[in-house]
């Protein structure tokens, strides 16, 4: 086939039956078409653009399909149904890429380009918007749309894009500018530019790992002679030789990690668990090398090279973490790369993008649509609508007026307004939150880990154990040959190597077991910091209450996740409001009310204004607010009240907080009921953890209008309201000080201090992908009802980890009865370690899945299981 | 049994082959990426009809 794709449609009849003739009446069209390039459900009664017998929902979609017609890149839509992203229209000479204008300034393109040559630069991009195979399959193609490109690659589970494109060809403006027009806007930020440590942190630990088991596997076989009894001294002095070859690196280069750490903690007056392991590697490896050199013997090299390797393998297993997800992010994330300041005066006013660093106080600055505030600014021209999302977890936009202070953090929605610096972006009202001590790097540890307690004890009762048979030997025996044999061999064998391999695999299964339930920790370890806390302090908005409407571009990233999720884009959000109206609420009594309470910016009339959205307004005049009572108005020259039981005469018995009365015009109409605010299935959780000794508190941000409805789990004296960024992680910091251990449970950016200064800090967030503040664990909202069972699990996980190490303590038995003996010959040794480290392996990995097991049928509210590992 | 050196030698330097592959792998960035590759080869390039498209840029067999 050689003509061009756009003039046969047949072409992509074969691949697609068309999904519905182009005759058809549009009525029908409209109310069971989705959109063939993004899914989009097409609106009832708005006409679905066609192309091609292909229905759309809006021009941007058509023009995207449009354009991969042309270049045959259709693929994409044979790949999977739909795989598009819902794309503005762009009208005329694409003016909403004008945010764009940035990326021709020259320090950013600096900043932002991983490598520049002359005809090739590489860049690499994040790219939220990257969910299925086709988006995969397109970006990976990108070449044949833009030629300046040379080559793309996608990591799909991070979802960035690496590009190389020639400078000379495209600029990186028109590179990004194009991936935006096809639905793939990759997101710049600050943090972009502050690139740190670029080679993957595995790396090192794959390379020790890697000469580990290549060593261990040749000392093994070199040393299986000895076991046979190969008795010809020239092939055994070699392979001791060959041997003792071997294990230098292994013990110096594959060991390293465990030099440092005993470095580190001697210097810091503790002895931790690596210390009886190194004494154990060292002492084998000189007692091996003198034997091979002086003797001709054979050594323990085989015990010590599979001891390493083995500790590697659980160290590797350990952590292998999800580094898909961030745990380290700051406001830098979130903040955009550049902003528009204004220059000259009142006339001839121009704007030009600089970077957000080179920003001052008293700067002028213009903030569109879409686009963050980077630091407190007055407005002075202009109407905001200030979406404090990522700041509070609220997600109702605030309405502002001129001479307003606007904080940094809040997202513009609207027309573009105009502000005038007050602070610089360091010294913000939320920004200063990362000023505080608790952000600088190395905090200490607060709590000891159960395996550094147990190291002090064991090096030392082992240390006795061994001088007391040395000298029982060397003075009551007088073998002073057997004396250094019994020293020695009691302390490798006693080499508490099975606990620190029980250490990383239980607590690896764990840590991928939690990340099947929804749970992503950082690390290992914060499964042991979990079950130190006697604490637990919720942040209100959005962790435990739910944010109202959820904003339709987070909406849209859920589908990576999860494909076959219904596209609810469009439909309206009731919020949970029940109508008890007798005769029913008209059409036109709804719009009277919500006209009424839309003027309210009482959190229930919000809510309820929200609830009745689609009501066109009503003129209203005279409205009255009485606080604690309710709101009465004239709406179409008729008095109505919206308010509590006594405000409104209500005849039943209905006083709850959480119920709305309604007046029309003297006779009572009914109630509407607001269901609680409270996500799904928290009451149980708040129940569980109040029953498990707890103590709870609860911080917010905002006023005390949910105080009644947390009132069964929180004491009075436990809820605080109105809290800053700065007193959340005081009040924290206050709880520590009294002796306890503190879990807190929080999402937005104003909870990121209390997160980083709590023991453990969990950012609940309803879409991984989405930004959530550095924390040590990521949990998914719809998880937050089995923090009780985290919990318990978690203690689980110790608690094995105990009786693994009582169970290791009987082989030590066993070994240090035949070391004491002075009878430890290698092969004794080469059988015992490995069978005990596989009997731990097997304990904690059978144990850990146990638990789990028990978690399925005791979690009453279990949340969704995710298949992936 | 002199065989025996000459055979140790042959396996010691396969074994360090392997290694020096694997650390090869590692530092190219190999291991980076365990995930994108499963999803990458699943796809097939459908025969472009219009040869011409392909004739603008050289770099297709690259990606």
């Amino acid at each position: 086939m050689s003509a061009p794709v756009r003039q046969n449609p047949a072409t992509f009849g074969e691949i697609i039956p068309t999904m519905a003739p182009v005759s058809a009446p549009a009525e029908t069209l409209a109310t069971t078409t989705p959109c063939y390039h993004c899914g989009t459900l097409c609106l009832p009664g708005a006409d679905p653009v066609l192309f091609q017998g292909k229905s759309f929902c809006c021009t941007g979609c058509r023009e995207v399909y449009a354009l991969l017609s042309e270049h045959q890149l259709c693929q994409y839509y044979t790949l999977n149904p739909a795989p598009g992203t819902l794309v503005e229209p762009a009208s005329g000479t694409t003016p909403q890429l004008d945010r764009l204008a940035y990326l021709d300034h020259a320090d950013v393109i600096a900043q932002l380009l991983d490598f520049k040559g002359e005809h090739v630069a590489h860049v690499t991009f994040f790219v939220p918007a990257i969910h299925c195979s086709s988006c995969l399959w397109l970006l990976e193609h990108f070449y044949r749309l833009e030629p300046g490109i040379t080559q793309t690659r996608v990591d799909f589970l991070k979802k960035q894009v690496h590009l190389v494109y020639d400078p000379a060809q495209v600029s990186l403006r028109q590179v990004v500018e194009r991936l935006t027009s096809l639905g793939y806007e990759p997101l710049i930020s600050l943090n972009d530019v502050v690139k740190e440590g670029a080679k993957p942190a595995y790396r090192s630990l794959l390379y020790r790992l890697a000469v580990a088991g290549f060593c261990a596997g040749n000392v093994m076989l070199f040393s299986f002679p000895d076991y046979l009894g190969l008795d010809d001294p020239n092939f055994k002095h070699l392979f001791g030789l060959l041997n003792l070859l071997l294990a230098t690196p292994v013990v110096f280069y594959s060991g390293s990690g465990y030099f440092t750490s005993v470095w580190k903690s001697l210097r810091r007056g503790q002895i931790n668990i690596d210390v009886p392991i190194l004494l154990g590697i060292l002492v084998a490896y000189f007692r091996g090398t003198y034997e091979v050199l002086a003797l001709g013997g054979a050594g323990y090299f085989d015990s010590v090279t599979g001891l390493v390797f083995f500790l590697l393998c659980g160290k590797w297993f350990q952590q292998r973490t999800y580094d898909f997800l961030s745990f380290e992010r700051d406001y830098k994330s979130y903040f955009p790369l550049a902003v528009s300041r204004l220059t000259g005066g009142s006339e001839g006013e121009q704007d030009a993008p600089v970077p957000v660093a080179d920003l001052r106080k008293g700067d002028r600055i213009r903030v569109r649509h879409g686009e963050l505030i980077p630091a407190d600014g007055l407005l002075y021209r202009g109407t905001g609508l200030i979406d404090y999302s990522f700041v509070t977890g609220e997600s109702e936009p605030e309405p502002k007026t001129t001479g307003a202070l606007l904080y940094a953090g809040g997202r513009q929605t609207g027309g573009s307004i105009d502000l005038e610096l007050v602070r610089n972006m360091s010294q913000s009202y939320l920004t200063q939150l990362w000023n505080n001590e608790a952000f600088s790097p190395e905090k200490a540890n607060l709590t000891k880990s159960f395996a550094d307690a147990v190291g002090t004890y064991f090096t030392v009762s082992v240390l006795i154990i061994a001088t007391l048979v040395g000298s029982y030997w060397y003075g009551w025996m007088e073998q002073p040959g057997t004396a250094v044999n019994a020293f020695t061999a009691i302390l490798i064998v006693a080499c508490p190597c099975v606990l620190s391999l029980s250490y990383p695999v239980a607590l690896g299964h764990g840590l991928r077991l939690l990340g099947k339930r929804g749970l992503y920790l950082k690390n290992a370890d914060v499964i042991e910091q979990l079950t130190h806390c006697d604490t637990v302090v919720f942040d209100k908005t959005g962790t435990l209450t739910q944010g109202t409407g959820e904003p339709e571009h987070l909406t849209r990233a859920n589908r990576g996740t999860d494909p076959q999720q219904p596209k609810t884009k469009r439909q309206a959000n009731t919020g949970g409001v029940a109508e008890v109206f007798s005769p029913p609420l008209t059409d036109f009594e709804r719009a009277m009310i919500r006209s009424l309470v839309v003027q309210s910016a009482h959190p229930l009339s919000r809510r309820l204004a929200q609830s009745l959205g689609d009501c066109p307004p009503v003129l209203t005049e005279e409205i009255t607010e009485l606080p604690g009572q309710g709101l009465v108005g004239l709406v179409d020259d008729r008095i109505v009240k919206v308010g509590s039981a006594g405000f409104t005469d209500a005849p039943t018995g209905q006083t709850d907080s959480s119920v709305v009365h309604v007046r029309i015009e003297g006779g009572y109409r009914g109630y509407f009921q607001l269901a609680s605010q409270l996500r799904s299935g928290l009451t149980t959780m708040l129940t569980a953890l109040n029953r498990s000794n707890l103590n709870l508190y609860l911080l917010s941000g905002d006023t005390d209008s949910a105080r009644a409805d947390l009132r069964p789990w929180f004491a009075d004296s436990a809820m605080q309201f109105g809290c800053s960024p700065d007193d959340k992680l005081r009040f924290i910091r206050a709880l520590q000080e009294r002796g306890h251990r503190v879990l807190m449970v929080g999402d937005g950016l104003n909870d990121a201090g209390a997160l980083k200064q709590a023991d453990v800090g969990i950012a609940v967030t309803d879409n991984t992908l989405r930004f959530t503040p550095a924390s040590d664990a990521i949990l998914e909202s719809d998880s937050l009802p089995q923090l009780p069972e985290f919990l318990r699990y978690s203690r689980f996980g110790l608690r094995l980890i105990r009786v693994s190490f009582g169970v290791s303590l009987l082989y030590n038995v066993v070994g240090l009865s035949f070391a004491a003996a002075g009878h430890l010959s290698p092969i004794v040794a080469a059988v015992l370690m490995p069978l005990s480290s596989a009997t731990m392996v097997l304990i904690a990995t059978v144990g850990m899945r146990w638990g789990e097991g028990r978690f399925s049928t005791d979690a009453t509210l279990s949340g969704p299981i995710r298949g992936t590992d | 049994m002199h065989v025996l050196f000459f055979m140790i030698g042959i396996s010691l330097t396969m074994a360090l082959g392997f290694l020096a592959a694997f650390v090869w792998s590692l530092r190219t960035g190999q291991q980076d990426d365990l995930y994108t590759p499963s999803l990458r080869i699943l796809t097939d390039d459908e025969p472009l009809s219009n040869p011409s498209l392909t004739e603008t840029n050289p770099t297709v067999s690259k990606s």
